[in-house]
């Protein structure tokens, strides 16, 4: 290959499926950035001004002075876009008219350095560590002081900056698919599924650390099972260590990956053991909790106090999160709220604030699609318990991250909930980090068909995929300009 | 066997396409802009005496035929309104009979030559109070500033306009292209907006299978060349 001319290696790379797709998922998050209007992804303007106060003030936002998190700067522009109003109303719109927008430039030239720092008060964003925030800086910065770049422009570099931890995402889950599956069509298929998923193409499109967790969960989760599929190498272990601290600066919901490293590890083949290897990945390990745990600068009330998590109370709020109410249980805590909407009608839909939803039909057919997405799984685990009993250690390092990281999500929630029985606080997002092992998962559960009929019903899903994709570029479109 | 199973299944994913997609291809009415929403959860009056005006200042206005709505909330008689549009020269009255009882009301009018920013005046005309319903709620409240009998008042009446007929598909396109584009850097413009769409919605149908097309050749490839080239 090596040897072949120039002309015919770039043609072959140009028509590799993965460039294909990486080169697809590239403009669609391009076009995303250009079409959400500003401010109308989740939590954007927390985040955003989160990074203005560390770009403007060199200082870490926190939760607690008293104040607005948002500066004049961000307050004039989003008063004559009319960005405020609109959020989460589906009858108010965002402005358009270019008299705003002239009006808008007019009141900018006279922003000062002062202006755009005095976001000082309490910002819910404060309680994520600021890793995501300080890489978040760097288009801020750039756009400020190389090119005076107006309020927007910076924003839109912001979002810009999110296009690369959207296709890492799409790269990882390609990898882990061929990692595990060992076919270039199942591969296709996860990380084709991947770039279309709406909702996690509109929230990569916002400032959030929600794509920069995607993208390190995914890497974490790829160079762990090649850990355990083949050995704790120094590069390997370096890789996850890495990805595991990257993860837990990014965003405290990422505890879980303090024991996936370790049974990864725990997992890898004995003979390839080696102790100093194990005690990097253990100290590393340690280091970030402690640091994790420093910055939060709490331990949460269920460590320093189990009997504090009421365990019978919490198995009872998880049994109904998932499944009808039992006889003699006590009625599910918080309001009634469950898989169904956090797991499916937020992870693929429910876009803006969460009130541009697909029409119900499409929520309908998700859920089925999600049980029989389970169904097929369990029964892929049968048929081919040959080929499980032999890759063991890849079925349980998977099916734990997923375990642990659903329990992680789950005790927070249960938490927050005893205090605040009004917010379910879960949503779809919080399961972006398991995005590669959702791609995987759908195209294990292709391969338990028939030969004949896997290439039919991979083009159904991709089919679904790409209306699905559009449909929500059309709702969002018609909900914020028509 | 497989190229008519696939073929099957392309055929569905056309007829769910045109399900979902074939309402929103229709001609239609859009927004004009929303100067002030309805409230979300707490209901505001603002009462405005007689021969009194109610003002919103900063009100974006549109060019075009369009149709402005707003609420009376008054429980009984309420007299004839005077709904009035300024922006520089531009200059539009219209006279809104009185009513009984709370009423949604609607007034027609043409939009100035271009788009500006302007006042929109709600004058009580007849000899009885009328409450125009608005909106107190902080998260509601947006640019335009109420004034009552010219004194400001805490608080906007709320106000909607909308397009008077329908618009044709190619209007309507190139309409949600140049709003897009609004509050963008300057590289995004409508047309950009446009081929950058058009790109990702063939995109997203085309690319994803012409990869796993690929890739099931490749495999295939694979499997009859196990030891490579």
């Amino acid at each position: 290959m090596s040897n072949a001319p120039r002309s015919s290696r770039v043609r072959a790379a140009v028509v590799q499926p993965l460039t294909a797709i990486l080169a697809f998922a590239f403009l669609q998050a391009l076009a995303w950035t250009i079409v959400i209007p500003a401010f109308q992804a989740p939590d954007e303007d927390a985040h955003f001004a989160y990074v203005q106060q560390l770009v403007e003030k060199h200082r870490i936002p926190n939760t607690t002075t008293p104040g607005s998190p948002y500066s004049t700067e961000f307050i004039i522009a989003t008063t004559w876009a009319g960005f405020e109003p609109a959020r989460g109303d589906p009858q108010a719109h965002t402005g358009w008219n270019p008299a705003e927008e002239t009006a808008w430039q007019q009141q900018e030239k006279t922003v000062t350095r002062a202006d755009r720092a005095n976001g000082l008060g309490a910002n819910p964003a404060a309680q994520n560590p600021p890793l995501y925030y300080v890489y978040e800086s760097i288009p801020y910065w750039l756009g400020l002081h190389t090119s005076s770049a107006s309020f927007f422009t910076r924003l839109e570099l912001m979002r810009l900056a999110n296009i690369p931890l959207f296709l890492v995402t799409v790269l990882f889950t390609w990898l882990l698919v061929m990692e595990v599956l060992g076919r270039r069509w199942c591969a296709a298929l996860a990380a084709s599924l991947v770039a279309l998923q709406p909702k996690f193409a509109y929230v990569a499109a916002g400032v959030s650390p929600d794509v920069a967790l995607a993208a390190v969960w995914a890497a974490f989760l790829y160079v762990g099972v090649r850990i355990v599929k083949h050995g704790a190498t120094a590069r390997r272990v370096v890789a996850v260590a890495a990805c595991g601290i990257g993860a837990l600066l990014t965003q405290p919901r990422s505890a879980a990956v303090i024991p996936i490293a370790l049974l990864m590890v725990a997992l890898a083949p004995r003979e390839r053991w080696r102790p100093v290897r194990i005690a990097v990945v253990v100290g590393a390990v340690v280091a970030a909790a402690a640091a994790f745990f420093a910055f939060a600068q709490t331990l949460p009330s269920w460590v320093k106090s189990p009997s504090s998590l009421h365990p019978w109370q919490f198995v009872s709020y998880l049994w109904q999160f998932y499944l009808p109410r039992l006889p003699g249980m006590d009625p599910m805590l918080g309001p009634k709220y469950g898989a169904g909407t956090a797991w499916v009608n937020r992870f693929y839909g429910d876009f803006g604030w969460l009130e541009i939803p697909f029409p119900g039909s499409v929520y309908t057919g998700l859920r089925w699609a999600t049980l029989l997405l389970i169904v097929l799984l369990a029964v892929g685990l049968v048929l081919c318990r040959d080929a499980v009993r032999r890759n063991w250690r890849v079925a349980v390092a998977l099916i734990a991250a997923v375990v642990l990281e659903l329990l992680v999500l789950h005790v927070a929630a249960f938490e927050a909930l005893l205090s605040n029985p009004g917010d379910p606080v879960l949503t779809g997002r919080y399961l972006f980090p398991l995005m590669s092992i959702w791609g995987l998962a759908v195209a294990a559960a292709v391969t338990v068909f028939p030969r004949i009929a896997r290439a039919p019903v991979a083009v159904v899903l991709l089919g679904g995929g790409a209306i699905l994709s559009v449909l929500a570029f059309t709702l969002t479109i018609e909900r914020f300009y028509a | 066997m497989r190229r008519a199973l696939i073929a099957v299944a392309l055929a569905a994913i056309v007829a769910v396409g045109l399900h979902f997609f074939l309402p929103h291809l229709k001609a239609r009415g859009i927004s004009e802009g929303t100067p002030v929403p309805q409230p979300l959860f707490q209901l505001t009056d603002f009462t405005v005496p007689p021969k009194t005006s109610a003002c919103l200042d900063q009100v974006a206005l549109e060019p075009g035929l369009q149709v402005a709505a707003f609420t009376v909330d008054t429980t009984g008689a309420w007299g004839p309104l005077r709904f009035s549009l300024l922006a520089g020269k531009f200059k539009q009255v219209r006279d809104v009979p009185g009513g009984v009882g709370p009423n949604n009301l609607t007034v027609a009018f043409a939009g100035p030559p271009s788009p500006s920013l302007g006042v929109v005046c709600i004058r009580n005309r007849g000899g009885l109070p009328v409450a125009l319903r608005g909106t107190n709620e902080t998260r509601t409240l947006s640019r335009p500033r109420l004034t009552i009998g010219g004194n400001p008042t805490a608080g906007e009446v709320s106000l909607a306009f909308t397009s008077a007929g329908v618009k044709s598909r190619t209007d309507f396109f190139a309409t949600m292209a140049r709003r897009i584009s609004a509050f963008r850097p300057v590289w995004v413009q409508p047309v950009s907006v446009v081929v950058l769409l058009i790109l990702v919605f063939v995109g997203a149908f085309v690319v994803p299978l012409l990869a796993l097309w690929r890739s099931f050749a490749l495999d295939e490839r694979d499997q009859a060349e196990p030891n490579g080239r």
